[in-house]
């Protein structure tokens, strides 16, 4: 009778406490909000970033006063770089009006000061919500900017900062780089992200380069002190041009590759992944035939021959006959004439490969991975030369290039 | 005859549950919503757009007869659009009317000739003063009104503007929201940035600093074409303008106050003076304590911070964050820049302006030494521009940001 009694009143504890148990675990899950939730049209996404040097990227209209209200007094320092974010504009009301043609969906705001991380703090002045860069696509660097203290003072804010990513596209441009923020597109797509979008076509586009030119390899090529590439990109009224190269010895600006040494460049490397290949028909001077490359085998390596360095370059092309102007002069369907051809679209490979090696000899930037074939193919020749491999090396190798194209279609019947 | 009295009450209250309605509502589209109030002199502050030759007739007809007092003020509203604005050309969701007069509560209601609804204030988010206005008269008057009225909120926004306060009102923000929101919205980052006040400038902060007879900050706001920009301080010696302070000063009297969340301090390499570094604050410990010594009374301020390497804008060879040492050498150069930025404010607060900033000295000593402030208050004004401040800092940096 009384072990029943204990037994009971034992119990009645345990329940009591399993009752509360469950009960506070009830109320926590009904209760539990989001306490640090922030909505997504609280949020001002910069998706471009644009930086000038100080005195640039103002448009004309824009009076005095602007510059002085824009920014705040510095401690040290000077003015010496402008920095302009894209913002997209999240209005609901704007989308629900039609989105119609040309209609704004992003603005601009910018300041100037010379410490990057500062000038973005400043800028929540002009904001009214907190600014995100976590969607951030594209940065346009103005030469003049990049003249000014080199590169790795503008980048260097976007490879520590955890918010920025990595595959951030960075472009450099002749001209002012803010007019691109401003650029309205026909599509009425953010142009920040036209830009990036953009440069994804590099694979069927060769005058592109977009090897390497992400925020990541940017801040891997600085790291490793080797040279750094940025796609080209020009604005002329209201025609945006992504083509060329811009080449940095380190961090330093040195000048740009037309968009023929680019694809130069690409073959040397082998990362094209199509390419249209044209030269003149050697019988109707004026006519162009174009060759369209599927596929490729491309070997780039490095030789000794005492002291003397050399490579060679052997590609095979495959393809088809993406176009004869002259054609119904022509019988494709004739092997010869098929055989010419090939010769014709090597031989201009190979002219288009040596311009792509003098364009970067003559600027003594080091592009098209040279010095790392050798590194990997003659690692005691290379610690050798490694300190004076730009300056002095690396303009007076050689190169033997070997072409073998393959018409596999012609794309024509009879 | 019992029954008919329940019955005669159960029909009375069945008819009340269906007779009752909402007898004194009022429809939102029936209201006009005030966003933000601008407070101009009388003579600035035009509608723009106004043929100059119609200006006299326009300022005439916007206001009225007065019994007392000259048309000091200008005294301008936003106004919320509640309907749907489907033209494309005006994107605007606001649009502004003003009057000129002396007594703000007196404008307002003459104003309603200028309206086809009545004004609602109790969503008024910003109140924005033009610098001239304030070289006129004290805070005190201007604000009266908004402190005695029960529809205006405490949480509205104070800024000053040095030019002319109206054309806020009818700035058209980038994101097309409605003006007085975005302005008001603005102040919000003041977390983020070092260089707005932020903290105590609402009209709350500022009533209760009037009311003590303590001086009070506001923050600055600027406009330059399209450009709108907070930065800065406007400081006040009980209710008269003293003047700006700038975004350099602002910080070091963040500093002072602990009020910062996050700051942002940059310094030039100590290795190679044309290289920048930053330095992130993310925590801090900050002590501000008096000490009396005989006579004299000197403030000490102890500052803990903790934070990340923000940016290095030098070659990563010749600035190596990996070595510790040379970390050590940032930390201290970074606890010299806070020093001195925070000696710069101290100057420009006792030997500029000559003013002890929202009394926090002041109320520092009188809390900790309630003995000397009694035998000093009286002329702590005279006091305050020579009370030495002891500083010191310690920096440490938590992360450095970049790999190898």
């Amino acid at each position: 009778m009384l072990l029943a009694g204990i037994w009971r009143l034992t119990l009645g504890v345990w329940y009591k406490r399993l009752l509360g148990c469950i009960l506070i675990t009830t109320i926590s899950l009904l209760l539990s909000g989001c306490w640090d939730r922030s909505e997504l049209e609280e949020r001002h996404f910069v998706l471009a970033v644009a930086i000038d040097r100080g005195d640039q990227g103002l448009g004309p209209e824009q009076g005095k006063d602007v510059p002085r209200v824009e920014t705040f007094v510095q401690p040290h320092g000077d003015k010496r770089y402008r920095l302009s974010l894209q913002i997209l504009d999240m209005m609901p009301s704007e989308k629900d009006a039609g989105g119609s043609k040309g209609e704004e969906v992003t603005y601009v705001i910018s300041n100037t000061g010379e410490s990057m991380f500062e000038m973005l703090r400043d800028m929540l002045g002009q904001s009214d919500q907190s600014l995100w860069f976590e969607h951030m696509q594209t940065i346009i660097i103005s030469e003049a900017a990049a003249r000014q203290g080199g590169l790795q003072p503008i980048i260097d804010l976007f490879r520590r900062q955890a918010e920025m990513r990595w595959l951030i596209k960075t472009l450099i441009t002749p001209g002012e780089a803010r007019p691109f923020l401003e650029y309205k597109l026909p599509s009425g797509e953010p142009s920040g992200i036209f830009l990036a979008n953009s440069l994804q076509l590099y694979k069927k586009n060769t005058h592109v380069p977009t090897w390497r030119t992400d925020i990541g390899d940017l801040a891997k090529s600085i790291d490793n002190k080797s040279r750094v590439l940025m796609a080209r990109i020009e604005l002329v009224d209201n025609v945006v041009k992504i083509g060329g190269l811009g080449l940095f010895k380190k961090d330093k600006f040195v000048g740009y590759v037309d968009e023929y040494a680019t694809q130069g460049g690409k073959f040397i490397l082998g990362i094209e992944k199509s390419a249209i290949i044209t030269a003149e028909c050697p019988e109707h001077p004026g006519k162009i035939i174009a060759f369209e490359l599927f596929r490729h085998n491309t070997k780039l390596t490095p030789h000794l021959d005492g002291e003397n360095i050399y490579y060679t370059l052997d590609i095979a092309m495959r393809g088809n006959l993406g176009e004869i102007q002259c054609g119904r002069q022509h019988d494709t369907m004739d092997a010869g004439v098929i055989h010419k051809i090939e010769e014709l679209v090597a031989e201009e490979v190979k002219r288009n490969v040596l311009y792509a090696v003098h364009a970067n000899q003559n600027l003594q930037v080091d592009a098209i991975d040279f010095g790392a074939k050798l590194k990997a193919h003659q690692p005691l020749m290379w610690e050798k030369i490694k300190d004076r491999w730009e300056d002095e090396v690396f303009p007076n190798v050689s190169l033997l290039v070997s072409v073998n194209v393959v018409i596999e279609n012609i794309g024509e019947h009879k | 005859m019992a029954k008919k009295k329940i019955l005669a009450c159960m029909m009375l209250i069945c008819l009340c549950m269906f007779t009752a309605g909402c007898w004194d509502r009022r429809e939102l589209q029936e209201r006009n919503f005030v966003l933000a109030v601008a407070i101009d002199t009388a003579d600035a502050g035009m509608k723009p757009g106004v043929n100059p030759e119609q200006e006299p007739e326009v300022k005439r007809v916007e206001t009225f007869v007065q019994p007392h007092g000259t048309k000091r003020y200008r005294l301008s509203l936003q106004l919320l659009k509640l309907g749907k604005n489907g033209d494309g050309k005006d994107k605007s969701k606001t649009y502004v009317i003003s009057n000129t007069g002396d007594s703000m509560f007196e404008m307002a209601r003459d104003m309603l000739g200028q309206s086809s609804k009545s004004l609602w204030f109790e969503h008024v988010q910003v109140i924005i003063i033009s610098e001239a206005v304030l070289r006129q008269t004290g805070l005190g008057e201007i604000l009266d009104f908004f402190k005695r009225d029960s529809e205006m909120r405490s949480r509205m926004r104070v800024y000053v503007t040095p030019g002319e306060a109206r054309p806020f009102l009818e700035y058209i923000p980038p994101n097309k929201e409605a003006g007085g929101m975005y302005l008001s919205n603005m102040i919000n980052l003041h977390v983020k940035n070092l260089h707005v006040p932020g903290k105590r400038t609402e009209l709350a902060s500022i009533i209760q600093y009037l009311d003590s007879n303590s001086n009070l900050v506001m923050n600055r706001i600027e406009m330059a074409d399209k450009v709108v920009k907070l930065g800065g301080l406007v400081l006040f010696k009980k209710d008269k303008f003293i003047g700006y302070v700038d975004e350099y000063a602002v910080a070091g009297m963040k500093y002072i106050f602990g009020s910062e969340k996050s700051a942002i301090v940059t310094i030039p390499c100590p290795d190679h003076p044309d290289h920048q570094v930053i330095f992130e604050l993310f925590r801090h410990d900050t002590r501000l304590r008096p000490h009396v010594d005989g006579d004299t009374i000197y403030f000490t301020l102890d500052i803990n911070m903790y934070g990340n390497i923000g940016e290095l804008q030098g070659d990563i060879e010749l600035e190596n964050t990996m070595d510790s040492q040379y970390v050590d050498k940032l930390e201290s150069a970074f606890a010299d820049e806070i020093k001195r930025t925070i000696l710069y404010s101290m100057q420009i607060s006792q030997n500029q302006m000559k003013v002890d900033i929202l009394n926090l000295f002041a109320s520092k000593l009188k809390a900790y030494e309630p003995d000397t402030w009694a035998k000093v208050k009286e002329q702590w004004e005279e006091i305050y521009p020579d009370i030495p401040l002891v500083i010191s800092v310690n920096v440490s940096i938590r992360n450095i940001g970049s790999h190898r």
